[in-house]
């Protein structure tokens, strides 16, 4: 009986422990790193770091491959998806580089872009409910987002054309709406677009101090509009009968005169706002390097900034890939040499390897900007020449090589078109600690830009006295001779102003195929320049080696094509022509 | 727990035998030794019983509970089911035997340890009047194990008769016997042995364990059951099996054991096996891996895998709808680890010590530098058109290797690597116990080098175990579980797939070290030197992480409530911490400098140092309850049943700090770096379970069988009202070969069970809080123009899905368990499951426009069907004992519905492949051979002669991403099989593992080209102007040209059979061990993963492609040889 009653307690003891748990106690658990809801959307503070996520997903051009590698501005020496642009198959299951890069992410890929519209959705859905004490704190963040919305679209626009119209933000309750959506017009999406600049440029202020430096301004929403207008303006967007996807019913001149008009308001609100271009160093290749490495500098009217690795904020680690393989770098993307012939001689004459002068010494007396933008034999870079010279024995036969070629070190890395890149890059970088000690941000808009959108909205409409003043004001800055020509003549300099000036900053892609020369220059071969240091201490420079052949199928590959995943979850989803 | 034989209480020897003859654990723990002269014990020993209406099994359960006696008894040729009314005070055990049995009926013996024999007496009337009666006389002898301890109750009858007597302890006997008659030897768990008694007057016999085991007691959820019971799909191995594989990861010892069970060992780096274990395939299209549990617990901190080998009793493995008893979490299957215990009995202690070498089983074979520089030409000319970059002769230099400076052949894996890496293993137990207290007790060792000449990279392990019983009061026991393990993980700065990527890219024409003077040579590859990297002079990861499991439990007998009742509980804390740390820092590479012909040194890596560490901490605590009852009625109707309840909090803990700009790199903690670098970081996650769940078995004379077991299960992965789900099991056994008609027909069939399951179980193996909208810190913006600073960003985490629910598995097998032909065994299931609502995120129907981020949702189904045989045949020859058994497993799971969308490319689509068929490839049918060819085919833009000809799926004449396929082929083997042989000889023992997979793919494309070297097998077949008949295409260079676009040829048939393990051993025999103090030397040799049989070159068929989908970047697979020793005090 006695072990009875020890039985009874132990069983009451175990039967109360049991009763004391509770479901709530053991499953109502919550995240403890994760915020609601509701309290997201009641407290401004939340709302403001809301928007800054966005600045962090608005891309750049600095991963492994650059846009510019997909047509004739570089080459990347290995291969990371350029090859549906520059070896002509892209397709709708195979986007390659340009929707968003392989390697080093660049924030650019399609789904990307559409959650940053769609977190942009988000804000305008809830932002009206949120009690801001400051309400020019609220009316700022709304028109960041407004910006961004309208840069996001923008981004789409101009490598996919026209897009949905998405202003609502979709929960998954909303199937049977999300994938019924149908493409708008390229109008509707370009009204769209500059309607929303205008908006935000009503809301912004002209420029910000301090830690805010970076968010988007009146200036920079200016410059889009100027940009968009641009594109909008072109000749592959104003064909007669064209799919109303990707351009306008019918051509219009009175384009070029908007684009003009918001180039213009874009020039005149920066210079009122403080901004100009950059002009800090009397050598004209330090003022072109530093203008890119000098953070937030007055040019810059919207930029996506990147600290330094040690805080983790380090965008890219362009100086590690893209540096000659000599110096233990990766000799990634690569200038070719298409790109380097356009640079002119410093008197403003086009260079020439027939001419015997040009070819015997091919790197003096050219636009200084040339030495800004690529290394090339000879340059002084982080302590020593680059050597991208073959050495020949008395025979000819090429026997060994600089360091910075197949002979060097990481041969696999050596530049096969001869040149480096040298923009952007930071001479300080010490090669592979993997340390990037500056600050570097990615221009998305200079000041610089707007003066040549101007110029040739300016020559579009024949006004080509005012024109010329607008190119040379870019010109002038470069220390150049002032452009007097007149005619196609005037245009091909405008044309060329715009590959030199703004050459690897994402713009070439877009102007090639707005301008209709796509399929001539990107059906050009990649070429390069061969060096050969002869015994006797001369060099002797051989162009036009091969690099990569290339191809571009006109006129599919004017515009990207829709993910075929998109159209297979909503046929409705119009595909691009010829896809 | 009914055997034929059931053992009361009895000496340490016959009970480390029975450890090894079987799962008799809880048999085992009843019992002890204490040694009093048995005439004088028995006859002190006074008794006191008061029972009414209990069986004679009870009652002599009762005695040896009051006292020092053990009883042995031949259960089912006495009725010990019997119930009589026991009232004795004061008596001997002589006399209340004689009050339990009738006169006449039984005879039994009381040994001088105070062991009792009991056995029918035997009655010249049972003799057949067809024997003989002319006796020879009495043959004598003694029945021994295979390690010559005697073996106490060994049945010895002659064949024919009912005539028999039963071993002594010492296992002795005597019978009377003619020479014609035949000596029937048979004990639990051994192998019967026929002896013919001829002229023989003496026989002594050694008994085999019996690998076959009907005996078993396999352990299953929450419980045990006899082999012979069991109704569902369940499948054991025992500790010292896995013993015999040279290999620290229990995980890679299964596999070929245990069919059903597929694993692939997908590297041999030390610590980071990356081994996958799938119960039956892949039948979920996210988790799949298997709910693992640890004595009881699921999910225990530390997992399986390294538990060390010694520690483990069994391992079983629900494969049906015998795991719905653990619910939400068993739709993927269990694995069950029991681990030793003590028992009564002089301690024994055991020490077990292996040294062993380790090398990979398989390197690519690359080219040399005169070859590579051909390839390299090659490039340039085929693929790029341009001028090739060495001539001839400065090819024959690399070829006669007299410049070793300029044109060097360096073979970088052997600079690299050594031979053979060591490893060693060491144990220490102590197993015994009083009738009151029993314990195990284990510590262990563990050291595994990696191939590295100077490794930085190794693994260390110490472990340690306190298994104890008590038996606290009659009614009251008592366990506490304690474990302790050390896992130390050490690895260069850089891991292991950099090392083997550069390694296996290795350029031969770069020298790793200057010839002349040693120094490492300038990063022949990017930043690093394989060889600096790999002995740590670019810095270290430590990754130190400890275990603590600790259960405290009870078990009250509740008979005196209502007999066969009683409850059990225990509480579970599961404690582990990570601690890991990165140190990284500058280091030297030697350049030269052909003007000056110096050796100039450069840097490499951060200034002055970085350290990054990072702690996390999880606590997990389990408690349960549980009801049981146990009752046989009239020895006819077997009634268990139990229902529980148990929950599971933890929470999880992480702290991450980092520092840079060290003063010095000689101290490597986070101080003394540069606070204004200073970074840090924290988080935390807490998780919930609650569940009821109960069992209820019902046998009829063992002979029809039912089971049914449920869950109720509480997940805070859910939101309110979908968070509780039943889980149902079912499963019904019919031993046929015990009714009558079965007997007297296919009575060479002895054994033979037919047995169903269905049930269901579910998954949530998902991330948590799918229901929830909510939003997190991160994507930070980087604002403030000239100095940049983060200002914080938050996200959202997902749009939530209120509708979450369990993942659901409908499971049903059916198969059947024989024994035939005295030493045959056949065992077959057959089974299917059906997986619905899969959690998958809507990406297949929801577009990226959306811009959603998605939840988890309900959206896919998927089925596995599949089937597994056992083969096993045990017999003995003379003194030579076979054991062998082969089993076949065979699982293909297949998507149903996966919400594609139905435009989506028909060849492209996931419904209806194989679960993990994510490969979507060109489909290559050949070698454009001439241009014309060429020209007449449709072909990637880039394509050329020499380069793979791939099919125009959609024919539309042009080749594109939509051409590409997406084969029914997985990396995951749909069929494995195992071959397990022993051979027994005297003293020596031989054992062997074969193990094969087929129907298993993998994609083996390396990263060659101006990158990195080509291997000989691609060299030497690759397509060129003067082999335009070749198998493989032309030259690329990594991914340009078309034949390096992924493609079905580089897909490749990944089938194997592996000689898994090999081992022999040697017991001293007793005439040397008697002079020593042991009682038992063992000495083995083995290897694991000695020969492999498979048709893929210069990859471990087990392997996986790397991160970038390039071959061989993950650390080789180990060929372990092996030596051994374990000694027995």
């Amino acid at each position: 009986m006695k072990n009875n009653i020890k039985i009874l307690y132990l069983l009451v003891i175990t039967i109360s422990l049991l009763a004391s748990c509770r479901e709530e106690d053991i499953l109502d658990k919550s995240p403890l790193t994760e915020i609601s809801e509701a309290d997201v959307w009641t407290d401004p503070a939340l709302v403001e770091s809301f928007v800054n996520a966005r600045y962090n997903k608005i891309g750049h051009g600095w991963a492994e491959s650059w846009q510019s590698s997909v047509v004739d501005e570089s080459y990347l020496t290995w291969s990371r998806g350029c090859e549906p642009y520059t070896q002509g198959y892209v397709s709708a299951t195979d986007l390659g580089r340009m929707n968003g890069a392989w390697w080093g992410w660049d924030n650019r890929a399609w789904s990307t872009v559409w959650g940053n519209i769609s977190n942009c959705n988000m804000f305008f859905e809830r932002v009206e409910g949120v009690e801001f004490a400051d309400e020019a704190l609220k009316n700022r963040l709304v028109g960041e987002m407004t910006f961004i919305r309208a840069l996001m679209y923008f981004d789409l626009v101009s490598r996919w054309g026209a897009m949905p119209i998405i202003t609502d933000a979709y929960t998954l309750a909303d199937r049977e709406e999300f994938l019924n959506v149908e493409r708008d017009t390229y109008k509707e999406n370009v009204d769209f677009i500059v309607s929303e600049c205008d908006k935000a440029a009503e809301l912004l202020p002209g420029s910000y101090s301090g830690s805010n430096i970076g968010r988007a301004t009146k200036v920079a929403a200016l410059a889009l509009k100027s940009r968009m207008l641009l594109y909008a303006a072109s000749p592959l967007m104003n064909q007669s009968g064209v799919n109303e996807l990707v351009g306008y019913p019918s051509p219009d001149a009175d384009r070029w005169q908007k684009a003009s008009d918001a180039a213009k308001a874009c020039i005149d609100a920066a210079l009122e706002n403080g901004y100009a271009l950059y002009d800090n160093y009397d050598d004209v290749k330090t003022n072109y390097t530093q203008l890119f490495l000098d953070c937030g500098n007055s040019e810059v009217l919207f930029d996506r900034q990147g600290g330094s690795s040690s805080d983790g904020l380090n965008l890219s680690y362009l100086d590690q890939s893209n540096g000659p393989n000599g110096y233990g770098q990766w000799g990634g993307n690569t200038p070719v040499a298409e790109l380097v012939d356009d640079f002119e001689m410093a008197d403003g004459t086009k260079f020439n390897w027939s001419n015997p002068d040009h070819s015997a010494n091919p790197y003096a007396n050219r636009d200084a900007r040339l030495y800004a933008a690529v290394l090339s034999d000879g340059d002084e870079w982080m302590g020593r020449e680059v050597e991208t010279y073959l050495i020949a024995d008395e025979s000819g036969t090429i026997v060994s090589g600089g360091k910075d070629t197949r002979y060097g070190q990481d041969n696999w890395n050596a530049s096969i078109t001869g040149y480096n890149i040298r923009k952007f890059m930071d001479e300080t970088y010490q090669t592979n600690s993997w340390n990037f000690p500056n600050p570097k941000n990615w221009i998305w808009f200079r000041l610089g830009e707007q003066y040549l959108n101007y110029a040739e909205a300016l020559y579009q409409q024949g006004l080509e006295s005012e024109a010329r003043e607008a190119l040379n004001v870019i010109r002038n800055r470069a220390k150049m001779p002032d452009v007097t020509d007149s005619g196609d003549e005037l245009w091909q300099r405008i044309v060329n102003e715009r590959r030199v000036e703004l050459c690897f900053e994402e713009h070439r892609y877009f102007d090639v195929r707005r301008w209709m020369i796509a399929e001539d220059v990107l059906n050009r071969n990649a070429t390069g320049v061969e060096i050969v240091l002869n015994p006797d201490g001369t060099k002797k420079y051989t162009p036009g080696i091969l690099v990569e052949q290339r191809q571009f199928n006109a006129p599919a590959m004017y515009w990207m094509p829709i993910p075929k995943s998109e159209t297979d979850k909503n046929p409705n989803f119009q595909q691009n022509p010829n896809y | 727990m009914k055997k034929n034989y059931e053992f009361g209480k009895s000496l340490g020897a016959l009970f480390r035998k029975l450890v090894l003859i079987s799962n008799l654990t809880l048999v085992l723990i009843q019992l002890s030794t204490i040694c009093v002269n048995a005439s004088v014990y028995s006859q002190n020993t006074k008794l006191t019983l008061e029972m009414k209406q209990a069986s004679i099994k009870e009652v002599l359960e009762k005695i040896e509970l009051q006292s020092n006696f053990r009883f042995i008894y031949q259960n089912e040729k006495l009725d010990m089911d019997k119930r009589v009314d026991v009232y004795v005070t004061n008596q001997t055990v002589e006399s209340i035997l004689k009050l339990l049995f009738e006169e006449g009926e039984v005879e039994y013996s009381i040994t001088e340890s105070n062991l009792i024999l009991i056995k029918p007496k035997q009655t010249k009337s049972t003799v057949p009047s067809n024997q003989t009666t002319e006796r020879q006389g009495t043959i004598f002898g003694k029945v021994t194990d295979e390690f010559g301890e005697p073996l106490p109750g060994v049945s010895i009858v002659i064949k024919g008769t009912v005539q028999g007597t039963v071993t002594d302890f010492n296992g002795a006997y005597s019978i009377e016997a003619s020479p014609e008659d035949v000596l029937q030897f048979s004990f639990v768990g051994m192998l019967s042995q026929e002896i013919p008694v001829g002229g023989q007057t003496t026989i002594d016999v050694t008994m085999k364990v019996d690998a076959i085991g009907l005996e078993e007691v396999v352990t299953i959820g929450y419980g045990t059951q006899k082999r012979t019971t069991v109704t569902g799909s369940v499948v054991s191995s025992k500790g010292e099996d896995i013993l015999k594989t040279p290999e620290p990861n229990i995980a890679n010892t299964l596999i070929g054991r245990l069919p059903g069970l597929i694993t692939n060992n997908r590297s041999g780096e030390p610590g980071y096996e990356n081994t996958e274990i799938l119960i039956r395939g892949r039948s979920t299209l996210g988790d799949n891996s298997p709910l693992i549990v640890v004595d009881g617990v699921a999910d225990r901190a530390g997992g399986f895998d390294h538990i060390d080998a010694n520690d483990i009793e069994s391992i079983s493995v629900l494969k049906d709808a015998s795991a719905a008893i653990y619910g939400s979490r068993a739709a993927n299957g269990v694995i069950l680890v029991t681990t030793r215990r003590g028992q009564s009995g002089k301690p024994t202690i055991s020490l077990s010590s292996n040294f062993g070498i380790r090398q990979p089983t398989v390197i690519p074979e690359m080219l040399n530098s005169a070859d590579y520089a051909v390839a390299l030409n090659e490039i340039e000319t085929n693929i790029y058109g341009r001028s090739p970059m060495y001539t001839d002769e400065q090819i024959a230099k690399f070829r006669e290797g007299s410049d070793p400076t300029s044109y060097p052949n360096v073979d970088w894996m052997d600079e690299t690597l050594r031979t053979f890496a060591p490893q060693t293993q060491h144990n220490l137990s102590i197993r015994g116990g009083t009738e009151r207290v029993k314990y195990f007790l284990s510590t262990g060792y563990q050291y595994q080098d990696n191939y590295y000449k100077k490794s930085a990279s190794n693994y260390k392990q110490y472990n340690l175990r306190s298994n104890i019983d008590v038996q606290a009061t009659d009614y009251l026991k008592l366990f506490a579980n304690i474990s302790l393990r050390q896992e130390n993980r050490n690895s260069p700065h850089y891991g292991s797939e950099a090392i083997w990527r550069y390694l296996v890219k290795g350029d031969p024409r770069v020298n790793i070290r200057w010839p002349e003077n040693g120094l490492p040579v300038l990063a022949p590859q990017d930043d690093f030197n394989p060889v600096t990297c790999a002995n740590g002079e670019m810095g270290y990861q430590a990754n130190k992480r400890s275990y603590v499991n600790i259960d405290l439990g009870f078990n009250l007998d509740l008979a005196s409530v209502t007999e066969g009742l009683s409850l059990d509980g225990g509480l579970y804390i599961d404690r582990s911490d990570n601690f890991y740390k990165h140190f990284q820092k500058a280091f030297f590479l030697y350049g030269y400098d052909i003007n000056t012909d110096e050796y100039f040194p450069r840097q490499y890596g951060p200034n002055n140092a970085a350290l990054n560490e990072d702690m996390s901490q999880n606590l997990g605590i389990t408690a349960n309850i549980k009801l049981n009852y146990k009752r046989t009625f009239n020895d006819i109707h077997s009634v268990s049943a139990f229902v529980a309840y148990e929950q599971y909090e933890s929470r999880y803990d992480y702290l991450y700090g980092r520092r840079q700009d060290f003063v010095s790199t000689s101290i490597e903690e986070l101080f003394a770096g540069d606070e204004n670098t200073a970074l840090n970081n924290g988080s935390a996650s807490e998780t919930g379970r609650m569940n009821y769940f109960g069992r209820f078995d019902y046998g009829f004379k063992e002979k029809y069988l039912v089971q049914f077991n449920w869950r109720y299960d509480g997940s805070e992965n859910f939101p309110k009202g979908n968070r509780f789900g039943f889980f149902p099991g079912a499963s019904v056994g019919w031993r046929i070969s015990e009714e009558n008609f079965w007997q007297d027909n296919l009575s060479f069939i002895g054994y033979f069970k037919l047995k169903g399951s269905w049930g269901q179980m579910g998954n949530d193996r998902i991330s948590k809080y799918q229901y929830l909208t909510t939003y997190t810190f991160g994507d930070n913006a980087t604002l403030g123009g000239s100095s940049p600073e983060s200002q914080v960003g938050i996200t959202q985490v997902r749009t939530a899905n209120p509708n979450v629910k369990w993942e659901v598995a409908t499971t049903s097998n059916i198969g059947f368990e024989s024994r035939f032909l005295d030493n045959f065994s056949f065992d077959f299931d057959l089974f299917k499951t059906k997986r619905e609502d899969i959690l998958a995120n809507g990406a297949s129907y929801v577009p990226d426009y959306t811009g959603l981020s998605l939840p988890a949702e309900n959206i896919g189904e998927c089925e596995t069907k599949g089937l597994e045989a056992v083969l096993g045949y045990n017999k003995n020859f003379g003194e030579l004992n076979l054991a062998a058994s082969t089993n076949f497993s065979y699982a293909k799971s297949e998507i149903l519905y996966f919400d594609e969308p139905e435009t989506m490319l028909e060849w492209q689509k996931q419904t209806g492949k194989s679960i993990g068929a994510n490969w979507l490839l060109y489909e290559a049918i050949g070698v454009f051979s001439t241009q014309e060819e060429l020209d007449n085919t449709p072909h990637l833009s880039n394509a050329q002669v020499g380069d793979l000809i791939f099919r125009d799926v959609d024919e539309d004449g042009t080749i594109d991403g939509n051409d590409r396929i997406r084969p029914d082929k997985t990396t995951t083997p749909e069929i494995v099989y195992g071959l397990n042989v022993g051979l027994n000889y005297k003293n020596w023992d031989l054992s062997m593992l074969w193990q094969g997979a087929t129907n298993v793919w993998q994609y083996v494309f390396f990263e060659s080209g101006g990158i990195g070297n080509f291997t000989q097998d691609f060299f030497d077949n690759r397509w060129t102007e003067n082999n335009i008949n070749a198998d493989y295409p032309r030259i690329y260079d990594r991914q340009v040209t078309s034949s390096a676009q992924k493609n079905t040829f580089w897909l490749k048939d990944a089938s194997y059979l592996r000689l898994k393990n090999i081992e022999l051993a040697y017991n001293l025999p007793s005439t040397v061990t008697s002079r020593l103090p042991f009682s038992n030397v063992r000495v083995f040799g083995s290897a694991s993963n000695l020969l492999t049989i498979t048709g893929l070159n210069d990859v471990d068929p087990e392997t996986t492609e790397g991160s970038q989908g390039f071959a061989a970047w993950s650390t080789p697979q180990a060929r372990v040889f092996n030596f051994g020793l374990n000694v027995t005090f």
